[in-house]
């Protein structure tokens, strides 16, 4: 897929493939150029290079977690800025806690209403965009 | 004088004679009558000496005359005056002499007579018809108070005849004057008599009557026999006294034998008088006791007298009784005179006396009595050890003096009490001793009456519960403390929990606890602090948060320390601060796990105070009992947390797939839904609620592990409770439709509050889906939120089959399900409403259900609205917009 620079990009990592493949798809039900990761190693790389718009990220992931990507992510001048949604299906109440004090910005639970996926990823654009 | 009278008048005649003789020449005749009369006269007045001494006189006159007027007289004259002159002085002589000496007799008797009534001891009084005292002796004087001079010439009636009997002696008089007739004459009678005064006695009278002339004279002897009757009545008396005594008294002889008794002595022993004289006494006495009865015997004959000599005396019953002796013997009678008191039951007073004195005397408890004006009259050893008093200094004391000045004083309510006759039972008070320690007491009170059953005082039993109490006071202590951990407190409010526990138990004026560092064990850090309530403020600068570094090189402080003499060195924490604070004491008890320390209390106090091994115990046992707690808190935790993890993971990876599984149905339907046939889509909906289901039931499944650990909890934040409930009827709605269940829902606009929105859908989720599961087709549900009391209110009702009583009571129940239910074969799992009222739990609400069975059931849900916590809201605020 070439990169489309009229549409916004969001990064979505997770290393459940069926998952990347249902969030990939719905992500680009409304047109965004979805870019995906298997793994923390590869979310970030991502992050670093493609710099998306968003990033949803699974939380219990190889190599790097959610988290561990978040905090390098903030800790890079160049990736500071991007917005984050966790989407995880975590119960740990601490977990949610976690992801906002590393520094994500949302959090989705898995199983996922595509709706309010699709909602949270347009309104942390709009933020960005502001 | 009379004498000198006659000498003269005889002269006179002498000289007479002679002029006669002179003056007629031949008066022979007449001369010889002249000198008779003088002679005559002189011997009837001097006697016959001096009758023959004239008659000599005048014969030798009349001799002269012859011879110098030489005058013859003849042989015959001479011898005729001789013969005349001699005789009559001879006989007139010896016949007044006669007479003189008749007269002279008369005169000695009538003389002694008097003198014998004036000297008598009798009173004599002489009476004459009339009745009119014409005599009365100085004993009548003395008898009866009137001096003979007022007596004489008063009617005797007035003077000693008492007034009502008067009339009787005047009676008895005349009728004697007429009759002659007198009973009391020549009797002794005895009558009452009146004094002067009007006193009244008894007198014995003698009562004769004379005839004087044609007169009688009443001749009366009398004599005052008060005593005599005093005596008499004494006699009787005591031969009364000897049969009405209650004491036995009786006579015996010297040598032994029983002699004269009186009847007490069969009352009381049983043994007649008769039986018992001429037995020797001795063979009545009790075998122990005969020695010292035979020396007490021997002891009279030695003219002693025996007081309060005790033995015992077999009775007729063969029972024995104390007797009580007074005796005295009197040789001259040979008799001994005693008296003996049956003390048989005092003895046994006394003896129960003294066994209680011996019980009062050992008791370890202190006795005292005392008035009901509070002051002391006894005051036993246990007494004097109690309050340091000895009995002489407590004798007379106020028992207000045993109260500490700065408390009220409680004793005048105790002796009110009694004074009412309400005994008092084990009444715990504080008492100050001499040396102004003060003790704790236990205090018994019951009156003493005095013999007539008046309550004149009370008796104290006073037992030292000091002991006790601190005892009591350290246990509940440990019992207080047991009682904190039993409440599962978290790890980090312990030392803030059990602090004041152990401080006030022990009365101390500080105390402090601290914290290790887990990486350096000597950095210790205060968690929390106690101040004796009566002091205002901490006593050091040390507050929560203050850190104490063990000095370098020093051991730390994991043995307890009891430190009476606080100095700046001592191994305790903040010993140099504390020390030159002014503390004295300081107590360290440190918590160890595993060997390592943990957390240490400190206790402080101004005075010194002696280590206490009681107190030791104690909180050595409590921090042991803490370190415990600690450990298996941390191990249990180590143990919830792996679990949870364990559980969470399990979760984690249950989700993964299913979320997989409803996100690709619903893109499916979503995607390809026109190119399915009805039935094609009707399968795919099956696919989405069966894996909806599954969800659910991994989200309760959680939940209940985390209810049961006590892990559950909720992510509070901002809930908008209209929506929520909007959103899990909607999700709710296809199943209604299903089951031809018509879904209502009525939602008042509420303000947002704090709440874990995930959690508040998770509760109308399950409350829908039982309410829809048990409605019948075509029955209803209805939905409302509301706003009640201030609180949010969420109701679900339904048509259902309604729950019976006992079932309601046990809906909440981990895993239970209604009879009903499970009757119908209903599906569930029984976790529903356990997790319902978990989340209601945790959000401070609260949840009740209405049924009627066959009509339907009501939940009610009311919820506190807090204001949401304002930064979290804006952080998620911030996040979502």
């Amino acid at each position: 897929m070439t990169p489309d620079t009229s549409r916004p990009v969001v990064l979505v990592a997770d290393d459940d493939p069926d998952i990347l493949d249902l969030v990939e798809f719905r992500l680009e039900q409304p047109g965004y150029g979805v870019v995906t990761a298997k793994d923390g190693e590869e979310a970030l790389a991502l992050a670093r290079e493609r710099r998306p718009a968003v990033c949803v990220l699974d939380v219990m992931m190889p190599k790097l977690n959610g988290f561990e990507v978040v905090q390098a992510m903030r800790a890079d001048p160049a990736t500071r800025d991007i917005p984050v949604v966790f989407l995880t299906a975590t119960v740990q109440d601490r977990d949610v806690a976690r992801g906002f004090e590393v520094g994500g910005d949302d959090y989705l639970r898995k199983p996922f209403n595509p709706q309010e996926l699709q909602a949270r990823v347009a309104a942390l654009l709009r933020r960005t965009e502001k | 004088m009379q004498r000198y009278l006659v000498l003269a008048v005889s002269a006179l005649l002498i000289g007479a004679a002679f002029a006669i003789r002179l003056a007629f020449d031949n008066p022979n005749d007449s001369a010889l009558a002249l000198f008779v009369l003088p002679i005559a006269l002189m011997a009837l007045v001097w006697g016959g000496g001096a009758g023959l001494l004239t008659a000599l006189v005048c014969y030798g006159l009349f001799v002269t005359w012859a011879v110098v007027e030489d005058v013859h007289v003849g042989a015959f004259g001479y011898v005729a005056r001789a013969c005349v002159y001699f005789p009559i002085a001879l006989i007139v002589g010896v016949g007044a002499e006669r007479l003189r000496e008749s007269r002279r007799s008369e005169a000695t008797v009538l003389d002694r007579q008097r003198e014998i009534l004036d000297t008598s001891n009798e009173a004599f009084i002489a009476v004459d018809r009339e009745g009119v005292i014409s005599s009365w002796n100085p004993a009548a004087e003395n008898t009866f108070g009137w001096p003979a001079e007022e007596a004489i010439g008063r009617p005797l009636a007035e003077t000693v005849v008492p007034e009502r009997m008067r009339a009787g002696f005047s009676e008895g008089l005349r009728n004697f004057l007429e009759t002659g007739a007198g009973p009391l004459l020549g009797e002794r009678v005895e009558i009452v008599a009146l004094r002067r005064d009007g006193g009244e006695i008894p007198i014995e009278l003698s009562l004769s009557a004379a005839q004087e002339g044609d007169d009688w004279v009443f001749h009366g002897f009398m004599h005052d026999i008060s005593e005599r009757k005093e005596s008499e009545r004494r006699l009787r008396e005591a031969a009364r006294y000897f049969e009405l005594s209650h004491d036995l008294i009786g006579t015996a002889t010297t040598d032994g034998y029983f002699d004269r008794l009186n009847d007490r002595w069969q009352t009381t022993l049983g043994w007649t008088p008769d039986e018992l004289r001429g037995r020797p006494f001795v063979e009545f006495v009790h075998e122990d006791d005969r020695e010292a009865t035979i020396a007490e015997t021997a002891k009279l004959a030695a003219g002693d007298v025996t007081v309060d000599f005790r033995n015992r005396y077999r009775a007729k019953d063969g029972s024995w009784h104390w007797l009580d002796w007074s005796a005295a013997m009197v040789p001259d009678e040979e008799r001994i005179y005693a008296a003996a008191r049956d003390v048989t039951e005092r003895v046994a007073v006394e003896l129960a006396n003294a066994r209680l004195g011996a019980i009062v005397e050992f008791s370890d408890d202190a006795i005292y009595g005392y008035t009901l004006d509070g002051e002391i009259t006894s005051w036993n050893p246990a007494a004097e050890r109690l309050y340091g008093y000895t009995h002489e200094e407590a004798i007379g004391m106020s028992l207000r003096d045993l109260v500490p000045p700065d408390r009220p004083d409680d004793t005048p309510a105790l002796i009110a009490s009694i004074a009412r006759g309400a005994p008092v039972k084990d009444a715990e008070s504080l008492r100050i001793a001499k040396d102004g320690s003060r003790v704790e007491v236990s205090l018994t009170l019951s009156p003493v009456r005095d013999a007539a059953g008046t309550i004149v005082g009370a008796a104290t039993i006073a037992r030292d519960i000091s002991d006790r109490k601190r005892t009591w006071r350290y246990t509940r202590a440990q019992h207080q403390t047991t009682g904190v951990l039993a409440e599962a407190p978290a790890v980090p409010a312990l030392g803030g929990r059990i602090l004041p526990i152990l401080a006030q138990c022990a009365e101390w004026t500080w105390a402090l606890h601290w914290v290790s560092d887990e990486d350096d064990p000597g950095r210790m850090s205060c968690d929390a602090t106690w101040t004796a309530p009566r002091l205002r403020g901490p006593v050091l600068p040390v507050r929560v948060g203050t850190i104490w570094q063990s000095p370098p090189g020093a051991e730390r402080p994991v043995e307890p320390v009891w430190e009476s003499t606080l100095t700046e060195a001592s191994p305790v924490p903040i010993a140099e601060l504390a020390a030159s604070g002014g503390v004295r004491t300081a107590v360290w008890v440190p918590i160890s796990i595993d060997g390592r320390l943990a957390a240490g209390f400190e206790f402080f106090a101004h005075r010194p105070r002696e280590p206490d091994d009681q107190l030791l115990d104690v909180l050595t046992a409590v921090v042991a009992q803490m370190g415990h707690y600690i450990e298996r808190r941390r191990a249990e935790q180590e143990t919830e947390r792996t679990k949870d993890e364990f559980f969470s993971l399990i979760s984690h990876e249950l989700r993964t797939p299913l979320t997989s599984i409803i996100g690709y149905t619903e893109a499916l339907a979503e995607t390809e839904g026109d190119s399915l046939s009805d039935r094609g889509r009707g399968f795919l909906d099956v696919v989405d609620r069966n894996a909806r289901r599954e969800l659910r039931l991994v989200g309760d499944l959680l939940a209940l592990v985390r209810i049961e650990a006590g892990t559950f909890s909720i992510e509070p934040g901002s809930a908008d409770l209209a929506q929520i409930v909007a959103e899990a009827v909607e999700a709710a709605r296809p199943n209604a439709e299903r089951h031809g269940v018509d879904l209502a829902v009525d939602a008042d606009d509420l303000p947002e509050f704090e709440g874990d929105s995930y959690r508040l859908g998770q509760v109308v989720d399950n409350l829908l889906t039982n309410a829809i599961k048990f409605s019948p087709d075509g029955g209803h549900v209805d939905v409302r939120v509301g706003r009640r009391d201030g609180r949010a209110t969420i109701e679900v009702s339904d048509s259902g089959m309604g729950i019976s009583p006992e079932d309601r009571e046990r809906l909440f129940e981990r895993l239970f399900r209604a009879k009903g239910a499970a009757a119908l074969q209903i599906p569930g799992t029984g976790l529903g409403l356990t997790i319902v009222k978990a989340i209601v739990d945790a959000h401070g609400g609260e949840i009740e259900v209405e049924s009627e069975e066959g009509v339907g059931t009501t939940f009610r849900i009311s919820l506190p609205m807090r204001p949401p916590d304002r930064q979290e809201r804006e952080a998620i605020k911030e996040g979502l917009v």
